[in-house]
């Protein structure tokens, strides 16, 4: 019986690094799955095995940032990315109290909902803040802890997002530059 | 130009901004983190702000990403080898049953595989 389970384990193997790998978005849809968090429901795709690594992508991205470094890490590692609440698949609420914290709390939901105790929590620009909360908050939870462009939400980065918050209040979409990289997805340094 | 992401909900994104203000990090509440930690950016997308968590998180690894700006970094090949040659430097798994392999499948096509997995 294991041995079934495994050799349809190496099929899913390869279905799961096909939605990574692939460009066809199409196919990428195929490895969706879902789970709430608190009553919001949060998308998240997961692909390889060995140590778990969970992903958190930056401010008006999605998992899809994570495509070249996935590739590589699901060689070796059990990789598990997610669309933040508010962006991508996930529901998107309008209320800021259920932002903030929640979104802390949305990865170690997503830890106990694929029964994780431990993993490498890597974050980046947005979600590398979310990360280093999470480090203070949270650090049973963390095999090791990546904070890529960002050291911890200060004060004075919520200030500086005043102007942007507001725009986006008005209902006004970002838009940037196809040549420029958007991975990170955030508009200045301190998303 | 192009919108980042096809889902882009402005509102929600101004709720998340707003959100913000209860992530915020006080440094010395770092300065007693044991998890191994790096800490990797661009080297144009303002090293200066790093400097002040260098002094409270100081057992953290930092690496800098030469040339590259906020998007840039995480999307170079370096970024990608900085983060392998980390992962393999820590041997931070204690396995607590290492002949254990305990798949379960989610849905069609993805999986989790429980083999360096400490049970909860």
């Amino acid at each position: 019986m294991q041995v079934r389970h495994l050799r349809s384990a190496s099929f899913a193997l390869l279905g799961a690094a096909a939605w990574f790998l692939s460009p066809n978005s199409a196919k990428s849809q195929s490895g969706d799955q879902f789970f709430n968090s608190n009553g919001v429901n949060i998308r998240y795709v997961v692909a390889g095995k060995g140590e778990p690594v969970v992903l958190v992508h930056g401010f008006a991205s999605n998992l899809e940032m994570w495509r070249p470094l996935v590739a590589d890490l699901s060689k070796d590692h059990e990789v598990v990315a997610f669309d933040c609440r508010g962006h991508g698949k996930s529901d998107k609420p309008h209320e800021p109290a259920q932002y903030g914290v929640e979104m802390v709390n949305d990865i170690t939901r997503l830890l106990d909902h694929l029964q994780i105790s431990k993993a490498h929590i890597m974050g980046y620009s947005m979600g590398g803040g979310i990360v280093m909360k999470m480090l203070v908050e949270h650090p049973d939870r963390f095999l090791t802890a990546v904070a890529g462009a960002n050291g911890g939400f200060h004060a004075q980065d919520i200030e500086q997002q005043a102007s942007l918050t507001r725009y986006l209040q008005s209902g006004m979409v970002i838009l940037r530059s196809s040549n420029r990289g958007s991975a990170a997805g955030c508009p200045s340094t301190q998303c | 130009m192009k919108r980042d992401d096809p889902n882009h909900d402005p509102k929600a994104l101004a709720a998340q901004s707003l959100g913000n203000s209860e992530l915020i990090v006080h440094d010395e509440t770092l300065k007693a983190n044991k998890v191994p930690t790096l800490v990797i950016y661009g080297g144009n997308d303002h090293p200066e702000r790093f400097t002040d968590l260098k002094k409270a998180l100081s057992n953290a690894e930092y690496k800098v990403i030469a040339g590259a700006g906020h998007a840039g970094a995480v999307q170079s090949r370096e970024f990608v080898k900085d983060i392998a040659h980390f992962f393999k430097s820590i041997n931070s798994v204690t396995l607590t049953n290492p002949s254990e392999v305990d798949v379960k499948l989610h849905g069609i096509d993805t999986f989790t595989a429980n083999v360096h997995r400490e049970r909860r």
